[in-house]
């Protein structure tokens, strides 16, 4: 009984859904500011993210008549549902790092494909031909990212079963915080990697073809208003939280908030990779979605492939620089 | 010594050869006959796995040439005999309503009698020789199935029989070697499973090792003997690939496989693992991208029925405990979400009256069981948390991991296995994508407004088997505890498993989740409406029909990539379907015969004076010597 409400609170208050919705909707307020830094304007106003979502909650739902109406609703409800589960696991792991807490990484790695799939089946249920091609685009979205993020993960893997400083399973996300493998040259190169396939999952520029406003109206969310469309925002707050903390834990060395010291650093790590985010969205056109297969497959498919064979060969003469 | 085991094994074979030969006006009879044995076997399983482990033997008097019937219960083949049974029961239940006016009733539900004998006898055996004739009778119910599709299906019968049958061919080959490798010095070998115990140092055991597990991978439908899967899942009725090359034949050929692997031979870790995982690897990432460019439900379920068996033996060779005990939980979830996934596109097929995704669109609320069975179906098998899939596949890459780890042999080139098994997660998802678009989601063609739900006796299997998916996800110990496990002499507490996962906690967890979100979405729509409007068309009006965009163009774009656009083209020529080859080599052997016999008198008796001269040479050369 005290585990599950143990369980109740973690979700719903802290670091579930209240903490990472509010530090989400702050992340959200930052890539608008930077944004509009880079355009040279001067912004929204610090809580305009909030005002967004309680906004829609207020407005009201259209539904489409041809809709399959019970996934239609229901899918936001799941994504959501997968990425507040998702940031919980990560931020549980990386604040209480001596019991592993629901899931090792290849869990989280198919958590973060919930909200995908449940975008795509919302957007396939609403019965619009531009959601159809939303959801044909994000899909081939999916399995271009997931060839370039399963590799990088597997260099994480690598690192962390050669990893003398690995005391317990190589899988266990608090023993890969403790590898960063971020100081070597194949985990840098999985770095880089992973933070465009954290781009294309964020569905930012230049990996938008499944929303795509210009080109297919909006695409998957083309039918969503409302209270379900807010719903799919926090869900995409949630997410800007979720994916970069799987980078930083992964990657660099996990979210530590033991001193103040180290909470800032975690933090200062944090921030890096959402300003690298949102420089590559204000740098970049959109790519059509074959130039974005070609991209992930094609080029980093072969440059992790490189690095794989780097930190093997790392692994079998002792070179953690590999 | 335990007269059920023999009953189980003999009276479903019994009933099933006789319903062969029934006359068709009792037909109905049949149904309800067959019902009735798939029954009596499944209790009789229920009853063999909850009792004491036990033996069956009669001697029989073939004096030197040892051929006894030893029938035996282990751990292993109890859980394997209970799911085998059990689906033939779910099978019958499930085609009882389904085409009523088919012409070879009696063939269908006496072959399906037959398999499930077969498979019990394959399973209860503990001698290879008998294990080769259950293994025969098991083919040859499937050859019979899938000629009961009409003649549409007679190609895919002889196919499937003549791969599987060169398989079984390779299988009493390897049985010869097996008797001459166990034999002693006075050169007696033996067939008993549980006294064999071969090296595979020398070469003979090496190839003898290769033989059966050839036996075994394609009758699980590994490649590259596979390409009889496709064929006749296009064609044959859907219930006839639930049960066989979807059920039984994976719980079959798995099982075969870990009896080599662990009982009949001594596996080391080196070239024979490295074989085992180049098959299983292959197998995943190939037989998934073809998946994913099918139009027809039957021909895509049958490419991931292929897929899905490389991380069994990915599993299995590894040689890890984690990983050979995911090979056989994957087995286990295998055969469950394939068998209700098939069973969904039989329901689709009967109900719209095609299997081709083109067609379809916007089902979902028209049958909405078939859906749920269908969506619950395609979770697993993409490995979505928390359903079972995701968890036996967790398992294989738990071992692959381990075997790395641990630098077992072949172990340098783990993350190549591990690539192509978690990549291969990734694109199963995307083709099931490609299903659930096109056949429930997506919009609804005109023509397909009048389509209803199927009868209940076709729902209760597809609910059943997609609740088994939910429970042996969410509380996966229940399964391993009771099946895996035991079977494996493994423990749980024996700490393999490398990393976490507390499903039950997570499915709180996201049930939760969802229910703040309801919470959420009711608050807000209390106080606004909700309205339904026609779809979005950017103003235009647009007949219904032209604004389906069927998920068959989905994955055009990756079959024109470069590169993989020349392997698909060759592909679809046949250039990777050993069948084709086999034939081109047969047709090739026989048009030369057809040129030898022109039907000239002369050329004829030139050759005769030939071999004379031939002859005649050869003679003296024996009388000098």
């Amino acid at each position: 009984m005290n585990d599950l409400l143990n369980n109740l609170f973690w979700i719903l208050i802290f670091p579930g859904f209240v903490f990472t919705v509010t530090c989400g909707l702050l992340a959200g307020w930052v890539v608008r500011k930077v944004t509009a830094l880079v355009h040279h304007r001067i912004g929204p106003p610090l809580l305009q993210q909030g005002y967004d979502v309680m906004k829609l909650l207020g407005k009201e739902t259209l539904i489409p008549e041809a809709a399959q109406k019970v996934v239609f609703i229901a899918a936001p409800l799941a994504g959501m549902s997968g990425a507040l589960v998702l940031a919980t696991l990560l931020w549980r792991n990386n604040f209480a790092t001596n019991i592993p807490y629901l899931g090792d990484v290849i869990v989280a790695l198919y958590l973060m494909a919930i909200p995908s799939l449940a975008l795509i089946l919302g957007s396939s249920a609403s019965a619009s031909p531009h959601a159809a091609i939303g959801a044909s685009r994000e899909i081939k979205l999916v399995i271009s990212y997931e060839l370039a993020l399963v590799l990088a993960l597997i260099i994480v893997i690598i690192k962390a079963v050669g990893n003398s400083k690995v005391t317990g399973s190589p899988l266990y996300l608090s023993s890969l915080a403790a590898v960063t493998p971020v100081f070597s040259i194949s985990g840098m190169l999985a770095f880089l990697v992973a933070i465009l396939c954290v781009q294309a999952k964020l569905g930012y520029v230049p990996f938008d073809a499944a929303e795509a406003e210009t080109e297919i109206a909006g695409g998957i969310l083309i039918e969503y208003s409302g209270a379900l469309l807010a719903i799919w925002q926090l869900m995409q707050t949630i997410l800007l939280i979720a994916f970069p903390l799987f980078l930083v834990t992964v990657f660099m060395g996990g979210f530590d908030a033991g001193t103040v010291s180290a909470l800032l650093l975690s933090i200062g790590k944090y921030v890096l990779v959402l300003v690298l985010l949102i420089l590559i969205k204000n740098t970049n056109p959109r790519m059509r979605i074959d130039q974005v297969m070609k991209f992930f497959w094609y080029y980093c498919g072969p440059v992790l492939g490189f690095a794989i064979v780097l930190a093997m060969l790392g692994n079998a003469y002792g070179l953690g620089w590999l | 010594m335990d007269r059920i085991l023999a009953i189980l094994v003999f009276v479903p074979l019994a009933a099933g050869f006789c319903m062969l030969f029934a006359p068709r006006s009792i037909r109905t009879l049949l149904k309800w006959f067959a019902l009735l044995v798939s029954i009596a076997a499944f209790i009789s399983a229920i009853r063999i796995f909850a009792g004491q482990a036990d033996t069956f033997t009669l001697v029989l008097p073939l004096q030197e040439f040892q051929l006894d019937l030893l029938l035996a219960v282990t751990d292993l083949n109890k859980f394997i005999l209970l799911f085998a049974t059990g689906f033939g029961l779910l099978i019958v239940l499930y085609s009882l309503k389904i085409n009523p006016d088919m012409k070879h009733q009696n063939a269908y539900y006496g072959s399906i009698l037959m398999a499930i004998g077969g498979s019990a006898g394959i399973l209860l055996t503990n001698h290879l020789l008998w294990l080769l004739i259950f293994w025969e009778i098991v083919t040859a119910s499937l050859y019979l199935l899938i000629s009961t599709g009409g003649e549409k299906c007679k190609f895919a019968a002889t196919k499937s029989f003549a791969m599987i049958g060169a398989s079984d061919g390779a299988f009493l080959l390897g049985l010869a070697m097996v008797w001459t490798l166990s034999g002693d010095v006075n050169g007696s070998g033996t067939f008993i499973i549980s006294e064999l115990n071969i090296g595979t140092t020398s070469g003979t055991g090496i190839v003898a090792f290769l033989l059966l597990m050839t036996a075994a991978v394609t009758k699980a439908g590994a490649m590259p003997l596979h390409t009889w899967l496709p064929t006749s899942g296009q064609d044959s009725h859907a219930s006839v690939m639930a049960i066989l090359p979807a059920a039984l034949d994976k719980l079959l050929g798995i099982y075969l496989l870990v009896l080599l692997v662990k009982d009949i031979f001594v596996l080391q870790a080196g070239a024979l693992t490295l074989v085992l995982s180049v098959i299983g690897s292959a197998t995943i990432l190939v037989a998934v991208m073809i998946a994913m460019v099918q139009h027809n439900v039957k021909k895509l379920l049958s490419y991931h029925a292929i897929s899905q068996v490389g991380y069994m033996v990915l599993g299995i060779a590894t040689l890890t405990p984690v990983g050979i005990a995911g090979g056989v939980f994957h087995m286990l979830n295998h055969t469950i979400y394939k068998c209700c996934l098939f069973l969904c596109g039989g329901a689709v097929e009967k109900a719209a009256g095609t299997a081709e995704l083109e067609e379809m669109g916007g089902l979902g609320n028209k049958m909405p069981w078939t859906f749920v069975a269908c969506l619950i179906g395609a979770l697993s098998i993409s490995g979505i948390p928390p359903f079972n899939g995701f968890v036996s596949k967790w398992m294989v890459y738990q071992g692959v991991i381990e075997m790395g780890s641990e630098q077992l042999g072949g172990s340098s080139l783990w993350p190549l296995w591990l690539f192509s098994a978690m990549f291969g997660s990734a694109l199963t998802l995307a083709s099931f994508v490609k299903i659930l678009h096109s056949i429930f989601l997506s919009r609804r063609p005109t023509n397909m407004e009048s389509v209803r739900e199927v009868p209940v006796t076709m729902i209760v299997p597809m609910i059943v088997l997609a609740f088994l998916c939910v429970l042996f996800g969410v509380a996966y110990f229940i399964p391993l505890d009771y099946f895996i496990y035991p079977a494996l002499q493994m423990t749980r507490s024996g700490g393999e498993m490398l990393g976490i996962w507390d499903s039950a906690t997570a499915t709180i967890l996201l049930i939760i989740g969802t229910v703040l979100g309801g919470f959420i979405l009711l608050l807000s729509m209390r106080t606004k409406t909700v309205r339904s409007v026609p779809t979005w068309s950017c103003g235009e009006i647009q007949p219904n029909d032209q604004m389906i965009i069927p998920g068959t163009h989905f994955y055009k774009t990756i079959s024109s990539l470069p590169y993989l656009r020349r392997l698909y083209h060759i592909q679809e020529k046949g250039w990777f379907d050993p069948y084709d080859h086999g034939g081109r080599i047969g047709l090739g052997v026989s048009g030369f015969l057809k040129w030898l016999h022109s039907g000239l008198l002369s050329t004829y008796l030139t050759w005769v004076a030939v071999g004379l001269l031939l002859t005649l040479g050869i003679l003296c050369q024996i009388w000098k010597g």
